[in-house]
């Protein structure tokens, strides 16, 4: 059992959004991502798992209920709530003109870390799989992958208690992924609340303690490791997308 | 958290091509304007000495009785200054014959003199900053806000504790920053140019210099604030640059421009030919008037030798006396007929700058024109000072001769005797010379604070304006 | 095949919010520049008509023929509402009488104003921003569409490169001429509702000048299409092309003149003017002093006569003294003519070479041959003052001649010098009855025939022709070896 009683971190509680144009974008979606957990949102596009980031970082305004990040409402103080949250976006692209460390300098000083030696950002671009010879090289011949590297060091040297990870693995080739896998346990087992959203089904298996199926703005089947085993994702989220469909 | 926001700007303006590329080109042509500005003030300066001493040459010869003959000119000397912002200092008349007594017209603007300047116009520092550099600025920060949500970097400062504002205030002073640090050294090297090539210029003179970059600044500060607001408003950075742009020729090419022309024309203005035809027409009268007059007071002749000195004399007082009254008499009537026609210009210059000021681009032109003495009030300066100098000249006619250059027509007696006396030339060192009122520093910072407060205050507005937009901005 | 891909440009182009943009500022500018060129030409056409009127009463005052004088005044050109050129820096009009030719007091001198930001015409429009609107229809021709992918499912098609470079050249010049042509049709509107007065002649110029602008915009759009074709990016391309623009439309034409300034030195008006009169009173001193000393040779001669007998002598020989006395002055008058002549001749020639210099710096620039071709045509060119000035002398001759014919008719006068300012001249007493006016020669500009207004700009037009052709070759090289991945 990795359930753990300690307090979430991250919470969705009644979480509800409706975008100007009318589409309701999430309706009330509950869920709590607690420390050393690791919790993988599924679902296709446009079914809310960005939204959900989004509100978590109070991009947008919830229409009700609330995000909460170490028990602060992202919306009442987005800042406090920000300075305990890690981010990784889908598809990182980065400043071309600064080099990978400058890059990673930045953030990581955004972010208040201002302790950090030239050695702490080389440890952790080689701990996310950066060759050392492209730290110091400009991000304009990056890679998608190399610029998706560099940045999961940036969330990683912000060392928060949650991380937010959106499609982290899109620029990822096979062998990247299955590092970056290993590199999501470590973090784990360091004791930080992850919330991933993602399409991959077979990463999100291997690697999560708690599955999320999102449809159409509504969490549709939720389950731990537990409860999964022995079951074949891929059946269940077919199913449950069908399913909600017909209903 | 401001200053690794404003050095993260820095890093990446001077890391980039684009800003690499528009500012060495900027950079150029900075030290071209210093450099070809100073030739032009040695090139005028030559001119106006030759003008001079051509000037003082023609006169030369004369005897003292030939007084009434003297024609001095008045010659408007170049400014250092005019030619780095060179405003209106080639549209105005640069030669003013000046007689004793009556109505001065300047004559001879450099573009009428040589039109190929003014179908093309000249480069100067605030063309430059006014029409070039504000497009690089645009092209510069016309993506700040759009270009980092392109490029998914502002979600990932965002997801920090970063406060909006303390965002957009950083990007803001941080392309402020470093436009002032890639147009620093140009425009030091440009002082240096002037120094190395002995362009006279006082302590007032670089404050003034100084203040005129100063306003450029503040001008490009506008345009990069007003680039973030457009930045912030739009979702994609091709949509910010159109809008840009259209503003960019609307504010700089055409509203200046159009704001005069419409605003001037709604102000009628009598024409000045009808003014100097009635002026005309007046001395016309005064001058048959005094034909007869002179007629009735002449000396007749009493001998063989013409009349006698004591006559002479006599006859020079009531001339002169007769030629005062009627001085006076058209000075005044040249003062009413063109009252009208100045009030009207004034008016019609007021509303022409209102509206013209709309536009930041009008505001810097107009202080900058301003500082450099170059601004409308150029034509008035030297309008005084050929004023000033008609006074000094007549005062120096009347000590020499005891009769003035004004008045109607004059006539020149001589006693028979007279011939034999050996001719004395007139010395021309005592002749009053000319100098243009200076260009007072602190009337001139007293005339384009308005400009300044402006400037700031469009600063304000597109601060204001950025900042409003990018908190209702959609970084998703 | 070649409508198709026509097609889809100007669908794109057309349903484009750029489109949207650079017509509605084409069309608000070109109308506003129309109507303010109009509004600027009746008021110059209104200030002749006036000024001569008033000339012609004060002809009626005056008494005596004598040190009469006029003005001749420079006339509003119709072409001017469309090209501006330096009309308003080039004098107003010149007195005529025994002064020289002055073509003085330009309107931006009167009006300074006026000249704080110069003026808004058809042609810097064109120069200018029409330029501008060809970059931004044509930076991302081909590096946006290679970006976008759509050129590789295009060439994935068997179109010929040559057919959709010619298909993206037409797409963006039919789009760029519409903005022209519909404003342009709606000013030749106003043109007629406010009744400039234009003839056969300049309606054809006004076509030329239409022809001239696409000339010169085609280049452009070429230029555009060459630059994104010689790139990857589209951000690339333009703001290559913006620097280009720059370049070629702010920096070269002013960079040009500015150089030719400096390289040769043209003595100021003010300069020759008083070379010219110091020359003048040289030569009436010596023609005074000669006089002097015949006078005293004949008052030496006459020393010894009795009163009777001079006055005899006197008689016989005054009308011959007057006489040679009067050739004497007539030669001092032309010796002094000629050496202003000379100087002004000389002044001439070194402002032709520096004229000459500054447009062969500048017409490097295509914006520089469109403005120059733009206001030979108009006749508002830089040559404008010299043509008048030369008319206006020829004018002063015959005026001259004229009114000397009058005055030597009527019997000299005692001649006295006038101290007022202003009328400057002299005048003769005597009759004081108005003249007979009827015969006197009135200026009036000649007629420049068409072949005048175009002849001079040829090798400008050629250079648009060559620059377009150039940029429109380049784009075909550049593309056909495109690399479309």
């Amino acid at each position: 059992m990795t359930t753990t009683t300690t307090q979430p971190l991250l919470e969705a509680e009644h979480l509800t959004k409706r975008y100007e144009d009318g589409v309701l974008a999430l309706d009330n979606v509950s869920f709590t991502v607690s420390p050393g957990q690791i919790y993988a949102m599924l679902g296709g596009n446009g079914a809310g798992k960005s939204t959900a980031i989004n509100l978590f970082l109070n991009f947008i305004e919830p229409t009700d209920g609330e995000a909460r990040i170490d028990g602060i409402a992202s919306h009442r103080d987005p800042l406090a709530a920000k300075a305990r949250v890690a981010y990784v976006s889908e598809q990182v692209r980065l400043y071309p003109s600064f080099t990978a460390i400058q890059n990673v300098d930045f953030f990581a000083r955004l972010a208040g870390k201002t302790s950090y030696t030239r050695e702490d950002y080389r440890q952790a671009l080689l701990r996310v799989g950066l060759q050392p010879e492209a730290h110091d090289k400009r991000l304009k011949g990056f890679s998608k992958g190399m610029q998706q590297k560099t940045g999961i060091a940036i969330a990683i040297l912000k060392d928060a208690p949650a991380i937010l990870l959106d499609e982290p693995t899109s620029g990822l080739d096979p062998k990247a992924g299955r590092e970056f896998v290993r590199l999501l346990q470590d973090l784990r087992d360091e004791g930080k609340a992850i919330l991933m959203s993602t399409h991959d089904l077979f990463r999100a298996k291997e690697v999560a303690d708690m599955v999320g199926i999102m449809n159409q703005g509504r969490l549709v089947m939720q389950r731990t490791r537990d409860e999964l085993h022995g079951e074949d994702l891929e059946a269940l989220y077919v199913r449950y997308m069908a399913g909600y469909m017909e209903g | 958290m401001l200053k690794l926001l404003i050095e993260k700007e820095l890093r990446d303006a001077f890391g980039s091509t684009k800003f690499v590329v528009t500012f060495a080109v900027s950079a150029v042509l900075v030290l071209l304007a210093f450099f070809t500005g100073a030739q032009n003030y040695h090139t005028q300066r030559a001119q106006y000495e030759a003008a001079v001493a051509e000037s003082m040459r023609g006169m030369e010869g004369l005897t003292t009785q030939e007084y009434m003959m003297l024609r001095p000119l008045a010659l408007l000397a170049p400014e250092p200054l005019a030619v780095l912002v060179s405003g209106v200092s080639n549209d105005i008349g640069r030669t003013t014959e000046v007689r004793g007594q009556g109505m001065l017209v300047a004559e001879g603007s450099r573009y009428s003199e040589q039109p190929i300047y003014a179908a093309f116009r000249i480069l100067d520092l605030s063309f430059i900053f006014q029409v070039v550099l504000a497009l690089f600025a645009i092209l510069f920060a016309f993506d700040a806000i759009s270009g980092e949500k392109e490029r998914g970097t502002l979600r990932l400062s965002l997801a920090n504790a970063v406060p909006r504002g303390t965002y957009l205030l950083g990007k803001y002073l941080g392309a402020f920053l470093a436009m002032t640090l890639a147009l620093a050294v140009p425009l030091l090297l440009g002082c240096v140019i002037l120094q190395v090539m002995d362009v006279p210029l006082s302590g007032a003179d670089w404050g003034r210099l100084g203040l005129i970059v100063i306003g450029g600044m503040l001008y490009l500060g506008v345009v990069l604030g007003l680039a973030l607001w457009v930045s912030a408003s739009t979702q994609r950075s091709s949509t910010a640059f159109l809008v840009l742009l259209v503003c960019w020729i609307v504010g700089v090419l055409v509203w200046p421009r159009a704001s005069v022309l419409l605003a001037g024309r709604a102000v009628e203005v009598p024409s000045r030919d009808a003014i100097m035809a009635e002026i005309n027409r007046f001395q016309r009268q005064q001058f048959e008037e005094s034909l007869s007059s002179l007629m009735d007071i002449i000396p007749r002749e009493s001998g063989e030798d013409g009349p006698s000195a004591e006559a002479i004399e006599e006859f020079q007082k009531r001339q002169q006396e007769l030629a005062d009254a009627r001085e006076a008499e058209g000075s005044a009537f040249r003062a009413r007929v063109q009252e009208d026609r100045i009030n009207r210009l004034r008016v019609q210059e007021q509303w022409a700058l209102r509206a013209a000021r709309l536009s930041p681009a009008t505001t810097f032109s107009l202080a900058s024109s301003t500082l450099a003495g170059t601004s409308l009030a150029m034509k008035e300066r030297y309008q005084e000072s050929t004023l000033a100098y008609q006074e000094a000249f007549d005062r120096y006619l009347r000590e020499k001769s005891g009769s003035s250059q004004g008045g109607g027509i004059r006539i020149m007696l001589r006693s028979g005797d007279e011939d034999d006396e050996p001719e004395e030339l007139i010395n021309l060192q005592e002749l009053p010379a000319f100098t243009t009122q200076p260009v007072l520093f602190g009337d001139v910072m007293g005339h384009a604070l308005l400009d300044f407060g402006l400037l700031l205050l469009f600063n304000l507005i597109s601060l204001a304006g950025g900042f409003v937009a990018f908190l209702r901005y959609d970084v998703r | 095949m070649f409508t198709t891909l026509l097609l889809k440009e100007l669908r794109l182009l057309l349903l484009s919010p750029k489109y949207i943009a650079t017509f509605t500022v084409c069309v608000v500018l070109l109308l506003l520049s129309v109507f303010v060129g109009i509004q600027d030409y009746q008021a110059t056409a209104d200030q002749v008509a006036e000024a001569r009127r008033m000339d012609e009463q004060l002809l009626l005052e005056a008494t005596s023929w004598m040190g009469l004088q006029t003005r001749a005044y420079r006339e509003a050109d119709p072409l001017q509402v469309f090209v501006a050129g330096t009309h308003h820096d080039i004098g107003r009009y010149t007195p005529i009488g025994r002064r020289e030719i002055d073509l003085d007091q330009s309107p931006y001198m009167e009006d300074t104003l006026f000249a704080l930001f110069r003026f808004l015409d058809f042609a810097f429009i064109v120069q200018v921003v029409l330029a501008l609107f060809a970059i931004l229809f044509t930076y991302d021709a081909i590096s946006g569409e290679r970006e976008r992918g759509t050129l590789r499912l295009t060439f994935a098609n068997a179109v010929p490169r040559v057919m959709y470079l010619l298909s993206k050249l037409a797409g963006a010049w039919l789009g760029l001429v519409v903005p022209l042509l519909i404003p342009l049709a709606l000013a030749v509107l106003l043109v007629l509702v406010f009744q400039v007065p234009f003839g056969g002649a300049d309606w054809t110029r006004l076509g030329l000048l239409l022809a001239y602008a696409l000339l010169y915009f085609t280049g452009f759009i070429a230029l555009g299409i060459t630059v994104s074709a010689l790139t990857r990016q589209a951000s690339t391309s333009f703001v290559i092309l913006l620097m280009v623009w720059v370049v070629f439309v702010l920096i070269l034409p002013r960079v040009g003149a500015t150089l030719a300034a400096q390289s040769v030195a043209v003595p100021t008006v003010a300069e020759v003017e008083s070379q010219k009169e110091a020359f003048a009173s040289a030569t009436r001193s010596r023609f005074i002093d000669d006089m002097r000393t015949t006078l005293a040779t004949r008052n030496a001669a006459m020393e010894s006569m009795t009163p009777d007998e001079r006055d005899a002598y006197l008689e016989a020989n005054e009308w011959e003294w007057m006489q040679e006395q009067d050739r004497q002055r007539k030669e001092m008058d032309a010796e002094i003519d000629a050496h202003s002549r000379r100087l002004n001749e000389e002044v001439r020639v070194r402002q032709a070479v520096q004229e000459r210099r500054a447009l062969a710096y500048a017409r490097l620039s295509p914006a520089a041959a469109f403005g120059l071709a733009a206001m030979t045509l108009a006749g508002t060119d830089v040559g404008q003052k010299a043509r008048y000035e030369e008319q206006m002398d020829a004018y002063r001759t015959d005026f001259m001649r004229f009114v000397e014919e009058k005055s030597g008719n009527s019997g000299g006068g005692i001649q006295i010098r006038l101290g007022g300012a202003g009328s400057g001249g002299s005048i003769g007493g005597g009759d004081d009855e108005s003249l007979d006016l009827t015969e006197l020669p009135r200026f009036e500009a000649a007629e420049l025939s068409l072949a005048s207004y175009i002849n001079p700009a040829l090798v400008d037009v050629a250079l648009l022709a060559v620059y377009a052709f150039l940029s429109v070759a380049s784009g075909f090289v550049a593309f056909l070896r495109y690399d479309v991945r």
